[in-house]
Formats: C-alpha cells, structure tokens, sequence
C-alpha cells in the first residue's frame, strides 16, 4: 500500500522509455548502426529493469531511481551522437553504477554510526582522495590517475563513503573529529589543485553541519571559509584557474585555453530555444573527453528547454532526496540522506553555471549525464544512500501500521 | 527533530534557488542569434510582430527593403539597391533584447531562405526598367519599417 503511494514515477518511466527507444531507433535506421539497434533495446531495458524490477527486490524510491534512470539514459544518448563505442562504455557504466547503488543502499539500511564502520570507512576515503597524488596524472586534469589502460577519478569512489562518515560523526555529535576529517579531505584535494572538487565538498560540510547542529556561527564561519577560498583560488593564484580550464592543452597559454569555453558558451546559444535535433547537432565542435560539457550538448541537441526541463528534474530529485532525509526517524540516515542531497545539488549547480559562464569552468561533471565514468557511478552510488533510507522509512511505515492494526484488533 | 526537518527543507530550497539561478543566468544565452528558434524569434512570432511582411504570395524578406534608388540605376537589376533595417526598433526595445544582434535578424524570419532569396530577387527585377514588362507578377514594394 505505501509502496504505491511512493511511486508516482510509472508514468514518467515508460514515457521515457519510449523516448529513449525512438532516439536511439531513428538514428540507428539511419545510419544502420547496429550499436544504435543495441542500445535501442539496451537501454530501455535498464530504464524497466530499474525503475520496475529493482523496486520489486530490494526496497527503493521508484521515483527517485526512474528520475536518475532518466539522466543516465541522456548520458548514454548523448555519447551515441558523439560516438557509439562511447555510449557502449557509458551503458556498461550505467549497469555498474545501477549495481553500486544497491550495494550503497543496503549498506546504508545496515551499517550504525559507530567505530567499526567510521573509522575503516574515513580511512578508505581518505584513501580514494588522497591516491591521485601518489598515481600518474595522464589526463592532466586535477583528480585523475591513470589504471591500466584507462584513466579514472578515485576520489569520486571515494564520496558515497565519506557522506555516511560525516554523517555519522555529526550524528553523534562529534563535530572536532568531523571538522578534522573534512580538513583532511580538502587538504588533499587542494594538494591536487583541485579547487572545484574542494569548494563542493567544503559546501557540503558546511551545509551539513548547519543541518545537524543549526549553528548559525558555524554557517557563517564556513560560508566565509570557502569564500576566501574560491577568491584566494580563482583570482589571487591564477594558475588554479588555469588548472580547471579543459582541455589542459598549453598550461601557459591562456587564450587557448580559454577556447574550449567559448565553444561551449557557442554550443549552448546555437540550439536555440528547440535545439539542433536528434542527431543533427555537431557535436565535433566540443572534445569528446570533456564531460562538463554534457549540459552545453544537451541544450544544443535538444535546445535550451529541455535544458530547462532537466534542471526542473534535478530539482524535483533534490527534493525527493531531501524529503526522504526529512522523513528519516533517526539523525544518521537523514543527515546521509542530506549529505548525498547537498553533494549532487551543488555538483549540478556547478556544472551547469561552468557550461553558461556564470562561473569559471570548474571541470565539476554534469551528475548522471557527464561522460565521466567514476563520477556517473559515485552519482549512482550517493542516489544508492538516499535509496537505503528510503528503504528503511517505508519499512518503518509499515511496521506502525502493523502495531497499530495489532492494537486495533487488540482493543 | 523537527528543527532539522525545516533546516533540511531550508537547505534544499537553497540548492533549487542555486540551479534556478544558473537557469536564469542562462537565459542570456539564448538572446544570441541562433540558427533558428532563439528567443527574440519566438517573441516576435508570439506577439505577431513577425507577421507585419507584405500581403501572402510575395516573400520578401523582411530584413531588407528595397530602395526607390533602384529605378534610377537601369543597370543594376542583379543586384539591387538594398538599405538595411534600421539597427533600432523602439517597439523590439521594448523587449530588452534589442542591444544583441540586427532589430530584426535574417533567422527570425517565418519563410525558409530559399524562398525569401527568391523573392528578394524577383522584386528586385520587377523594379528594373527593362525586365518589368514580361514579368507576369510584380511584388508590391514591401512598406518601410
């Protein structure tokens, strides 16, 4: 019975399915791409196998996961009109990131906040932030270490663990042990020049420890911290800025690069109001590798309204995250709830203000839709904690509507 | 407890008021002029200001208007003499979009090109000497903006 009024998102997923399904169909009848026909199935099959099977099995937001099945699924898209073997690697990711998630979220319904869970999971997060500084950086961009043959952001795995660590610290009112871990994170993160990734993280704990503690000081003292840090990083020390600029091909040359910014500023204006159309864009004129451009594709392909639309479901996913921490019964799950609510909101708000010059580019990934694999599957992995907590609410919902049916029948 | 519910939702709305104003600030971009379909065009299509070209079956394009200097040069039938649109429309002013790009752009036209570069060109011979007698149809000059 709760399970159906938790799910409004039917709708909204065989609409999407069917969506996904002709984009990919028309183009691949087109150009009788075979990847096309592939993903043509492929695709809407991990949209049903999410939205509508993994609900069955394991307790999740069926909203939550069609809305973030939505924004995969673009992802997937939006490489296919760049590349098929592209949208191919982002579709295994999408499947691994689906597995993350429910690994996050029985981890979340599971793990209680005390030594034996934070201590281990401070350290590999630790761990994860802190491993690009001690790997080969092919990439060039802040974050990045190279593994075999390919290239990845560990500090990304590293998120949907340390969410839970804060929250747990802060759950049991441990605010010097979680300031010391969050100093520890930035630290790293700022030793890899990573600014962006830095200020989002920053954000987040600031917000998060206003959240738990309502410590207005505290906020102020925070919000004042990142603010030097963003001006000590963007304007006093130029070469931070430099470092975010992609693709990184002259450090020294800030003309050219700056060039990649002009282009997607382009990009996104040349849609217009309706966009280019469904494989009809060019989308050659961006790099294939940079995935913050992954708004500025989107607005182009399928014009500055369905950019509009996005948003408004990365609002309506906020919100439903948040109202799944807002509905928790106890502090550490909603804090983490929260946690991974504050992380994707501030990431979006940072992709996208990047992608329309209202920031300088960042490098921060486009959540769900960005071609970067391990920031895709620490997405799906954060969406995981807040699919464990909403797990264990409707739980709770149906154990006091079975005392309450016991003191009825009782009385 | 319930103190954290409403600092939550107080967060929660701060993170929509954030990606409301990256969406706000990216409005601007679309006041550029795109290929098609960008922002002053669908306006102007809106508000039926668009609409103010010549009677139906003569395409003229309405960025350009032919000059009465053409009769006075026999020998520019190819190429007309053409004025553009005036750089300022109080009436597009008014829509705070005139500082970017021409008053009224060649995209933000209802005809194809094609079919606007056709027209531009038979009303350019009708207004020649010499090639106005066997035409069967000439356009009306297009009134002035």
């Amino acid at each position: 019975m709760n399970r159906k009024r938790h799910s409004p998102g039917g709708s909204l997923c065989a609409a999407g399915m069917l969506f996904y399904f002709l984009a990919f169909l028309l183009p691949a009848v087109r150009d009788a791409s075979m990847t096309g026909y592939i993903l043509a199935v492929a695709v809407p099959c991990l949209i049903f196998l999410g939205s509508y099977m993994l609900p069955h099995l394991v307790p999740v937001d069926r909203l939550l996961m069609t809305l973030t099945n939505l924004f995969c699924a673009m992802g997937v898209l939006l490489r296919f009109s760049m590349s098929p073997s592209l949208a191919i690697r982002q579709a295994v990711c999408f499947g691994i990131g689906i597995l993350v998630m429910v690994c996050s979220a029985a981890m979340m319904q599971r793990v209680r906040p005390g030594a034996g869970f934070l201590l281990p999971a401070a350290a590999i997060s630790l761990l994860l932030t802190g491993l690009p500084l001690l790997g080969k950086n092919s990439v060039g961009l802040p974050g990045w270490m190279e593994l075999g043959q390919s290239s990845l952001q560990p500090g990304e795995l590293g998120k949907p663990l340390l969410i839970p660590v804060l929250a747990g610290l802060l759950s049991r009112r441990r605010l010097l042990p979680a300031l010391g871990f969050c100093a520890a994170l930035l630290s790293l993160l700022l030793l890899q020049r990573d600014l962006c990734g830095a200020l989002i993280l920053g954000g987040t704990a600031v917000l998060l420890f206003w959240g738990a503690t309502g410590n207005w000081i505290l906020l102020i003292l925070g919000l004042a911290a990142e603010t030097a840090l963003a001006g000590a990083g963007g304007l006093l020390l130029p070469s931070f800025r430099l470092s975010f600029l992609v693709p990184p091909v002259s450090p020294a040359d800030t003309e050219s690069a700056a060039l990649p910014l002009q282009n997607c500023f382009q990009l996104v204006s040349s849609g217009g109001l309706w966009g280019a159309g469904l494989g009809l864009s060019s989308p050659q004129e961006i790099p294939s590798g940079q995935s913050e451009f992954s708004f500025a594709l989107l607005c182009h392909s399928f014009g500055f309204i369905a950019g509009v639309c996005f948003l408004m479901l990365y609002a309506a996913l906020l919100w439903r995250g948040s109202s799944a921490a807002r509905t928790a019964r106890r502090s550490f799950p909603g804090l983490g709830a929260m946690g991974a609510v504050i992380l994707i909101g501030l990431q979006t708000f940072a992709a996208v203000s990047s992608t329309l010059q209202l920031l300088p580019l960042t490098g921060a990934a486009l959540p769900f839709i960005s071609s970067n694999e391990t920031s895709l599957i620490a997405c799906l992995g954060l969406v995981g904690l807040i699919h464990g907590v909403s797990g264990m609410n409707e739980i709770a919902l149906e154990e006091d509507a079975s005392l309450a049916m016991l003191e009825r029948s009782g009385a | 407890m319930k103190q954290q519910q409403f600092r939550f939702r107080l967060i929660t709305l701060f993170l929509i008021a954030l990606l409301g104003a990256a969406l706000l600030g990216g409005l601007r971009t679309i006041s550029f002029t795109g290929p098609s379909g960008d922002l002053r065009s669908a306006i102007l299509r809106l508000t039926g200001q668009e609409t103010a070209s010549p009677s139906p079956g003569v395409s003229v394009p309405p960025a350009a208007s032919v000059s009465p200097d053409a009769e006075a040069s026999p020998g520019a039938a190819g190429s007309p003499a053409v004025s553009p649109a005036p750089s300022s429309d109080p009436e597009l002013s008014t829509l705070g979009l005139g500082e970017i790009g021409p008053a009224v752009s060649p995209t933000s036209t209802l005809l194809p090109l094609s079919e606007a570069l056709s027209g531009y060109f038979s009303a350019a011979e009708s207004l020649a000497p010499s090639d106005s007698a066997g035409t069967g149809s000439s356009p009306e000059p297009p009134a002035a903006p």
